[in-house]
């Protein structure tokens, strides 16, 4: 029943609906990828740099591949990507957080230290620079991009995560829970973390919207996904040579990186004004 | 039974603990078995307060708790379990007492399910018979909290505090949102359960009439301070 | 000022239709203090949200609330939110609806900034006025709400009630937790402000100080309305009696068993199978009479059939 009522909720919010729009749009690109697209790898060429036509929608490149095709499949490689780091991000930063905000004392002091110093770096050129360690380390590898972008993903979930159970613990209904006897890491995992978890996940929406973007900006870069793995921010560091002759070759990834940002974003700001009035009703 | 010593808490509030409010003062206290103590004083004297220390919730900042001669303030994790399933807390606010995620039912087995006393079928049997002689219905045990009224809220409150058959109940208010009627029939199943397995209660209470009828002495407390002990005869 | 008209709320659970209010009309008149009283669950909050047009989704609403000559059921959700707060404020029952992370005070000079228009500073000097008014000492209302006492924070929900000065107040259960002198003061404060106001509360001796008219519900309907100084001399109904027989001052004698389930209520009186008068005839439903002015929904009152 709760489970109904949000779900109407969502969908009577225009920014939900929107947001939740395109998502679905870019989730059934990356997954029907083998259907509706061609070979992303295939080269020809004696068609290069051609521009959007009906054989080629989008244009070919400067390999004569097809850029639909690449952007197509680029949507599976990103989504998978940022799926991976938030999920990774989400759990080790809300249990820190929970964990700090929870027990207080040295814990607390420990970790919140660690969150203050990590906020304080700036996160691109730290990812940027945690890729190139890891390159020179490991060697060259998708693990490589995941890695980087969540050290520094997590603090955002920690640092909210800390907050809210701050104040849940001050709640009366954990306070009772005590009084039953339960112990703290029950109470934490069957009654914190879940309560905390609305607020997570609109941050969690808002939050894959920059983690494509990083994902995106290391592409572009030449230090995310590696070529020839389609991508749509290595994309736009291939095709920004032929800026002025080609331009199909960034205007394509470059509309969809805005595109599923937008997406995750409206989706996000949407659903914390559903949350924020549920809150109210209750 | 139950014996404090010495209890004091100090609050620190304000942004870097500047505000010092002393919520209990130097309070000596005894329950023995089968005994209804009453707790009256005004608002913020530290009633509930004084509650949650008896049962460990609070840590005093100084004095003991002893509880069959056992000093609660020693105790930690596993051993202070299993002191909980012999006392239990009635809170004030039924309304924020319960997790808001959780249904009903849920709820109030919890108890039985933490410290695993019964199997399923047994727990639904109990459940079932709590409920009833609080006065709730199995239609209410399907809802979540917010789907209650605040006084049906609170007999939820006050079965799950019975499940688990405690030796002490401390009840803050447990009648404060209950129409008269409803109020008179909780408090004759209080004193009957008391009758059959000898519970002790500390019965917090702004209603001095009420105290009067359930309590075998009552404390009066301000400021933080016991002020005055009456015994109360028999009724 | 308000006319509440055949009001229904019906609400879809997993176990059938609860219906929290069956029917219900009454009237308050400008500057009438109204009081609501009856049985835990017998639908007075609910009856309370549903003036304020605050009830969950899982709620069906029928009926009539006539509010200064227009039926709120029908106002949009924005109009909805200009009348809320600044013509009919709401206290209400749960302190969960406090925020536990805004101090007090700020959360209490909300409304009085929205509604006097002033500067924060100037609303704060204000809420702490009031605080003091309280019995709560200016300094703590820069505290959280877990910080207070269970008193404490039902005082800052009425001073946050009051605090807009609104037409209308709706206080359910005001009083709750409260010791003597702080209902006392609260009784005071209430008799003072010139407002209309329903209020809902189980506190008998409050109901009788501050209200001109007593409505008593049971079961999702109103069983009893009278003038308060009547209904406290001799109540009419059954039900209404056994309420002021369970006094603790009178020997707590509850009246037996608790209400009937609102998804399948008796047919007939509701109050039947509680009922030490009831006879063949309250198998059917009771008809409203009139006794000197007083409506109760009784056989026994009824013109024809009781004999
Ligand atoms: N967690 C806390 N932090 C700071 N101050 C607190 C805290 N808990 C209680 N207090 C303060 O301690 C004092 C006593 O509070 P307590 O809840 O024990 O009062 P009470 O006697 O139960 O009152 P009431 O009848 O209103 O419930 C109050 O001034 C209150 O503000
Ligand atoms: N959202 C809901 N869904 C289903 N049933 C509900 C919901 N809200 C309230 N009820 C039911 O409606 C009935 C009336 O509730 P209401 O809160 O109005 O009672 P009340 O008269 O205010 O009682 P109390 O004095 O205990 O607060 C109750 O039986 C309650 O269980
Ligand atoms: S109608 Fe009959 S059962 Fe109902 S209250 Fe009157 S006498 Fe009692
Ligand atoms: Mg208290
Ligand atoms: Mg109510």
């Amino acid at each position: 029943m709760e489970v109904v009522a949000f779900r109407m909720g969502i969908f009577r919010n225009t920014l939900c609906t929107l947001g939740l729009g395109i998502i679905v749009f870019i989730a059934l690109m990356g997954l029907l990828a083998p259907i509706i697209a061609g070979d992303p790898y295939k080269t020809n060429m004696s068609e290069r740099l051609k521009p959007p036509s009906l054989k080629h929608l989008f244009g070919t490149d400067q390999l004569g591949r097809d850029v639909y095709s690449r952007i197509v499949w680029g949507a599976r490689t990103t989504l998978l990507v940022a799926l991976t780091i938030s999920i990774i991000s989400m759990t080790v930063g809300c249990l820190l957080g929970a964990i700090a905000g929870y027990f207080g004392g040295i814990v607390d002091d420990v970790i919140g230290r660690i969150i203050d110093t990590f906020l304080a770096i700036p996160e691109l050129v730290f990812n940027i620079a945690l890729v190139g360690i890891f390159c020179v380390a490991y060697g060259t590898s998708i693990w490589n991009v995941i890695l980087a972008v969540v050290v520094t993903n997590w603090v955002s979930y920690a640092r909210v995560m800390r907050s809210i159970v701050l104040s849940l613990k001050e709640r009366e209904f954990v306070i009772c829970e005590k009084a039953l006897g339960a112990g703290d890491w029950y109470i934490l995992l069957r009654h914190v973390i879940p309560n905390a978890l609305g607020p997570i996940i609109v941050l969690a929406t808002l939050n894959m919207g920059n983690v494509i973007m990083t994902i995106s900006s290391l592409g572009f870069l030449g230090l995310g996904v590696q070529p020839p793995t389609p991508e749509w921010g290595q994309m736009i560091n291939a095709g920004k040579n032929y800026i002025t002759t080609a331009p199909w070759l960034t205007f394509f990834p470059g509309l969809f990186i805005a595109l599923s940002v937008l997406g995750f974003n409206l989706l996000g700001e949407g659903l914390q004004e559903v949350i924020g009035r549920k809150r109210l009703v209750e | 039974m139950l014996r404090g010593v010495g209890l004091r808490k100090v609050f620190k509030t304000g942004l870097f603990g500047g505000k010092r409010i002393v919520a209990v003062d130097g309070v000596s206290i005894e329950i023995e078995e089968g005994e209804t103590v009453a707790l009256v004083g005004e608002s913020g004297s530290g009633k509930s307060t004084l509650g949650r220390i008896l049962l460990m919730l609070i840590r005093p900042d100084e004095g003991k708790v002893f509880f069959d001669g056992i000093d609660l303030t020693k105790l930690r994790g596993k051993e202070l379990k299993r002191v909980r399933i012999k006392m239990q807390l009635i809170p004030q606010n039924p309304e924020e007492a319960l997790d808001p995620r959780w249904r009903i039912y849920d709820s109030i087995a919890e108890p039985l399910r933490i410290h695993k006393l019964v199997d399923k079928s047994e727990e639904e049997d109990r459940i079932l018979e709590l409920v009833k002689a609080v006065g709730l219905k199995e239609e209410h045990l399907t809802r979540y909290p917010w789907q209650l009224s605040g006084g049906e809220l609170q007999r939820a409150v006050i079965a799950r505090a019975l499940a688990l058959n405690p030796r002490f109940i401390v009840c803050d208010e447990p009648t404060s949102m209950l129409d008269l009627s409803t109020q008179a029939s909780i408090v004759r199943l209080l004193m009957k359960f008391q009758k059959m397995f000898g519970i002790s209660y500390l019965f917090i209470t702004h209603d001095l009439e009420l105290a009067k009828v359930v309590a075998d002495r009552i404390l009066i407390m301000r400021s933080g301070k016991i002020v005055a002990r009456r015994v109360e005869s028999p009724s | 000022m308000l006319k509440v008209e055949e009001l229904r709320v019906h609400f879809r659970t997993e176990f059938g239709v609860v219906r929290a209010v069956d029917g219900v009309s009454f009237e308050v008149e400008r500057g009438e203090k109204f009081t609501l009283i009856g049985e835990s669950g017998s639908g007075k909050s609910v009856l309370a949200q549903s003036i304020l047009r605050l009830l969950p989704k899982n709620a069906y609403v029928s009926g009539r609330i006539i509010f200064e000559g227009r039926n709120l059921l029908e106002l949009g959700e924005e109009e909805m939110r200009r009348i809320r707060g600044r013509k009919i404020a709401w206290i209400p029952q749960s302190q969960s609806s406090l925020n536990p992370v805004l101090t007090v005070g700020l959360q209490c000079a909300e409304p009085v900034m929205e509604h006097f228009k002033t500067d924060k500073k100037s609303a704060l000097l204000k809420v702490a006025r009031m605080f003091e008014f309280f019995g709560m000492g200016r300094g703590r209302i820069s505290d959280y709400p877990h910080q207070f006492s269970g008193g404490m924070r039902q005082r800052v929900l009425v001073a946050m009630g009051i605090s807009a000065d609104p037409e209308f107040l709706i206080a359910d259960e005001p009083t709750k937790g409260l010791d003597a002198s702080k209902r006392k003061n609260i009784a005071e404060l209430f008799e003072k402000i010139d407002k209309t106001m329903l209020i809902i509360t189980h506190d008998l001796e409050f109901a009788e100080r501050v209200s001109d008219r007593i409505a008593v519900m049971y079961c999702g309907e109103v069983v009893e309305i009278s003038p308060a100084k009547e209904f406290f001399r001799e109540p009419l109904h059954p039900y209404s009696k056994g309420l002021l027989e369970s006094l603790p001052s009178r020997g707590l004698k509850p009246i037996i068993g608790f209400q009937p389930s609102m998804i399948n209520p008796p047919s007939g009186c509701r109050f039947r199978e509680r009922c030490e008068f009831a006879k063949k005839i309250c198998e059917r439903a009771p008809p409203e009479s009139i006794v000197d002015g007083r409506i109760v929904r009784c056989w026994m009152y009824a013109e024809r059939g009781w004999a």
